[in-house]
């Protein structure tokens, strides 16, 4: 088995050299997009602001902070990487970029990008910053993720804290408000994950990474995400007791909620992660009993996109109506 | 005196091209061409953020001194009347 150290020179061959698309592939674009909107409507919430150009400038560095962990998780965790039909054509396992390049890149975005929060907001906001990667590159991917079947759990802090971040930079303050949105999205990693960790288990077996389904077995992975479940939606409902959510946010929460409830429920009553591993191909690509966890996966990314929409909406463009609950909290 | 001798590729970690294959040697500058000029564009934008920073502080706390004095002035204006 390929090691952490000689991944790059023994796994694939590199057909071409190192682009700089494949260090911005180990940035995870992908994530950095849902960082900067969630960053985004927590800035956008908080009571106070910054000057215009700072707060491009804040959720610029937030977005370069995010790439960094990304990258200096792509580069320790290479060797699973390349064992994973999902993750295999990553820069690193492809040999793109070597893997000592990749822990250089990571380390240089990470300092500039809490440099430029700094600079740009207040020491709180990079403070945080700075230990949000610190977490997912060290607490999540190097001590948890090959540890313990909670490892999302706890791990899924590292995610949550772009909102609280946001809002820090704004205000230099973080408030029950921002550890609400930190805690929506606290609980939403689990069952979010555990969703496509049950048609993918084959990969994270392979890997041996011990997530949910391989560690408990799908039956218990599909009883967590309903419980899961069952916490998370009621307590998006916080933000409407606090007074920063209006009715809009109260709409998408409660709708949105039952939905996510609904597929949740789908996939207790299911035999979801029981066909072993998933289809060759694509990220949605599933075996047939798979496809409520697969419905769960897909509709979890929107229904927290929808939730912290909401909250733009009402804050930026002026669709806030307060509703009697409002100050409950 | 003693003679020092410049590192190696290897002694110092860098990549080096492909040695047994014209064409892929070719493909190899011309890639590290290319990311060396997104390093210089990156770098000019580093420089430009870090002014704008610079320059939007300064207009600020420039703006917040002035109010100080002024508040300071009337103040003084209203103790001595």
């Amino acid at each position: 088995m390929a090691t952490r150290t000689n991944i790059a020179v023994t796994g694939n061959t590199a057909s071409s050299p190192a682009e700089w698309r494949d260090y911005i592939a180990l940035m995870k674009p992908r994530v950095m997009t849902l960082v900067v909107f969630t960053a985004f409507a927590g800035y956008i919430a908080a009571p106070t602001g910054l000057h215009p150009v700072m707060a491009v400038i804040s959720l610029l560095a937030l977005a370069m902070g995010a790439g960094a962990a990304g990258a200096l998780n792509m580069a320790y965790d290479a060797d699973i990487d390349a064992t994973m039909r999902r993750t295999r054509l990553r820069p690193v396992p492809l040999g793109r970029v070597r893997q000592e390049d990749a822990y250089g890149f990571g380390l240089v975005m990470a300092a500039i990008s809490v440099l430029l929060m700094a600079l740009a907001s207040n020491y709180l906001a990079a403070g945080l910053l700075a230990f949000s990667i610190f977490f997912y590159a060290i607490i999540y991917t190097m001590i948890l993720k090959r540890r313990t079947a909670q490892n999302i759990v706890i791990g899924g802090a590292a995610g949550a804290f772009p909102p609280m971040i946001g809002w820090a930079a704004a205000s230099g303050t973080v408030t029950l408000d921002a550890v609400i949105l930190f805690a929506i999205i606290f609980l939403w990693t689990p069952p979010h994950s555990w969703a496509l960790a049950l048609y993918k288990a084959g990969d994270y077996a392979a890997a041996e990474v011990p997530m949910m389904p391989v560690a408990k077995g799908a039956k218990r992975t599909r009883l967590e995400i309903l419980v899961y479940s069952l916490v998370l939606t009621p307590f998006a409902l916080a933000p409407v007791l606090t007074g920063l959510g209006g009715w809009l946010y109260g709409a998408v929460a409660v709708f949105g909620g039952a939905i996510f409830l609904l597929l949740a429920w789908r996939i207790f009553v299911s035999r979801a992660g029981e066909a072993g591993s998933a289809e060759e191909g694509a990220l949605y690509a599933v075996r047939a009993g798979d496809k409520a966890a697969r419905d769960l996966f897909a509709y979890s990314i929107g229904y927290l996109a929808a939730l912290f929409a909401a909250l733009i909406a009402e804050h930026a463009l002026g669709a806030y109506a307060a509703t009697p609950l409002g100050g409950l909290l | 005196m003693s003679e020092t001798t410049p590192p190696t590729v290897e002694e110092t970690g860098a990549e080096k091209p492909p040695a047994n294959n014209a064409q892929a040697r070719q493909d190899f500058i011309k890639a590290r061409g290319r990311r060396n000029v997104m390093i210089a564009w990156s770098l000019v934008a580093f420089m430009v953020i870090v002014f704008s920073i610079t320059a939007i502080r300064l207009t600020q706390n420039m703006a917040a001194r002035e109010a100080a004095i002024v508040e300071e002035e009337s103040d003084e204006s209203l103790a001595a009347e």
